[in-house]
């Protein structure tokens, strides 16, 4: 199974605005791009018109690997606004 | 919400850490509030896991009274993988419902009940309470913003967890380092409760703990797990985070965990499951010298939040130490609630109480296991050479012989190392 197919199965409501920001002249710079691997849901890629490092929040399950990896803290990370984000049914 | 008046203590974070915390003082008729930023406690937090009941008796034994665990533990197991073959040695015990050891529970309706407990002792659960800052005056803490508006308490308790914000901002914590952290990603799966209770030889009420070194986790430090709930298993892997940068270009978490479930030795175990939530939480694995200070006057760290817990390689401790520091700090609130509980002697008093409980002394006792844990060698050599051995004990070739025991031991000892190995096990055996 897919990340994406099991990401649609949890409760979840996506706040339109990210909490999740790139400082995209940093990542610019960065060789390792360790958050596309690290990031359990898969919400890191790589855009191919670009070659840079986006992020889809939608789906974050809110660990906040990302973050804590980031070996120049290019990412600024933050709780959802209450009401958002990813709702443990089960945990 | 508190009209301006000033509360005995807020805490921040419905997790077991601070409903526990709640719990206490509520009973002992504080004040307290508690703020959750998920809509209900639970919703944001993630266990694999398993509780250890024995620490808690004295602390949290009323609190717990009536908690809708999973199943009681059994059934232990360590495994060890490599490629489609396993060996792992096993631990049946006879612990009945009347005294369980430890059980295994799901943070949703774990949490909802610790939360409806404390509810009942009138500590104020709000959910959809994200706090943003603290308020600081006169050298202490004095309470939280939340959503813009103030919440004055004479004490803030932070149970907000591994990533806690509040002590980052408190400079309690400068960074958050990734050495400190395992990254514990579960897939939650539904089957029969008879189904699992076949399976796994355990009759109603009981289960299984499973834990998988080796490949399982691509060699890197960390492992899988596999636990049985009512009528759902938890199985996932956990990985040391600053050991993710070796791993291969495009092995994802979900590749890990998708592999996991295809063993030949897991798949039959979980045949016919349906998959229904999928997550992934942080557990601040850096040990007794990761923990950082405990507090500033009018601000006590409990939990995660204070890096409360232990992985000794067969233990894996967090929801215990938790609840049992939430515990300790709410007796160190309420032995100053005459005074000033916001007052630094209240706060030395708590990290006197945490050093002197079974919390800060296991962790010191096993203070080395995170560097014992972090050597390679346990998850890429041992297991497939105890495998391999093994293996050639149990097989006989085409010319009729099959592999005496000295040349397997032999085999083995050359593919490990003696002396490398001798040591490893001497280190482990300190743990």
């Amino acid at each position: 199974m897919k990340v994406e197919e099991k990401l649609a199965l949890n409760a979840i409501k996506n706040h339109d605005e990210s909490h999740i920001v790139l400082d995209e002249e940093t990542c610019a710079r960065c060789e390792t791009r360790i958050c596309i691997r690290a990031c359990p849901a898969g919400l890191y890629s790589v855009e191919p018109a670009t070659h840079k490092v986006i992020v889809d929040h939608s789906g974050c399950l809110e660990c906040g690997t990302c973050m804590v990896i980031c070996p120049l803290d290019a990412v600024t990370w933050r709780y959802p606004d209450p009401g958002y984000g990813i709702r443990y049914r089960h945990g | 919400m508190s009209d301006g008046e000033e509360l005995d203590v807020v805490v921040v974070g419905a997790g077991c850490a601070g409903l526990a915390c709640a719990y206490e003082l509520a009973s002992n008729g504080l004040t307290v509030a508690v703020c959750e930023r998920g809509d209900v406690a639970g919703a944001k937090n993630l266990t694999g896991g398993r509780l250890y009941l024995e620490p808690l008796k004295d602390l949290c034994g009323d609190l717990l009274e009536g908690a809708p665990f999973e199943r009681t533990v059994v059934s232990e197991s360590i495994v060890l993988t490599h490629g489609d073959a396993s060996t792992s040695i096993r631990l049946d015990h006879g612990v009945g419902e009347d005294r369980p050891h430890s059980v295994t529970v799901l943070r949703g309706k774990f949490d909802q009940f610790l939360a409806d407990r404390a509810g009942e002792k009138e500590a104020f659960v709000m959910g959809e309470q994200r706090v943003d800052e603290l308020i600081r005056e006169d050298g202490k803490v004095a309470g939280v913003m939340v959503g813009g508006e103030e919440v004055r308490a004479k004490v803030v308790v932070a149970a907000d967890g591994a990533l806690s914000f509040l002590a980052v901002e408190a400079g309690l914590r400068k960074s958050r380092e990734p050495r400190c952290f395992g990254v514990g990603v579960k897939e939650l799966i539904k089957l029969d409760a008879s189904v699992i209770e076949e399976r796994f030889n355990v009759a109603p009420g009981q289960g299984a703990a499973r834990m998988y070194l080796g490949d399982v986790t691509d060699g890197l430090p960390g492992g899988g797990f596999l636990y049985t709930n009512r009528d759902s298993i938890s199985i996932g892997v956990v990985v040391q985070m600053d050991e993710l940068e070796q791993r291969g270009e495009e092995d994802t978490f979900n590749d890990l965990i998708n592999r996991f479930k295809e063993r030949p030795d897991v798949a039959p175990l979980i045949q016919g499951y349906e998959t229904v939530e999928y997550g992934a939480h942080l557990i601040p694995e850096g040990g007794f010298d990761a923990i950082p200070e405990l507090g500033i006057p009018g601000l006590f760290l409990v939990g995660d939040a204070a890096g409360l817990v232990l992985n000794t390689g067969n233990l894996l401790r967090g929801m215990d130490l938790a609840m049992a520091s939430g515990v300790i700090a709410a007796r160190s609130i309420i032995e100053f609630r005459e005074g000033d509980p916001g007052c630094p002697e209240c706060l030395q008093h708590y990290k006197n109480s945490l050093t002197n409980s079974f919390v800060i002394e296991e962790m010191r006792a096993h203070r080395k296991a995170p560097k014992i844990l972090s050597n390679e060698r346990i998850y890429k050599v041992y297991p497939p050479a105890v495998v391999d051995m093994l293996r050639s004990l149990f097989e006989v070739d085409e010319k009729g012989e099959g592999v005496p025991v000295k040349r397997a031991v032999k085999e083995m000892r050359r593919t490990v190392g003696t002396w490398a190995a001798m040591r490893d096990i001497m280190r482990i055996l300190k743990l």
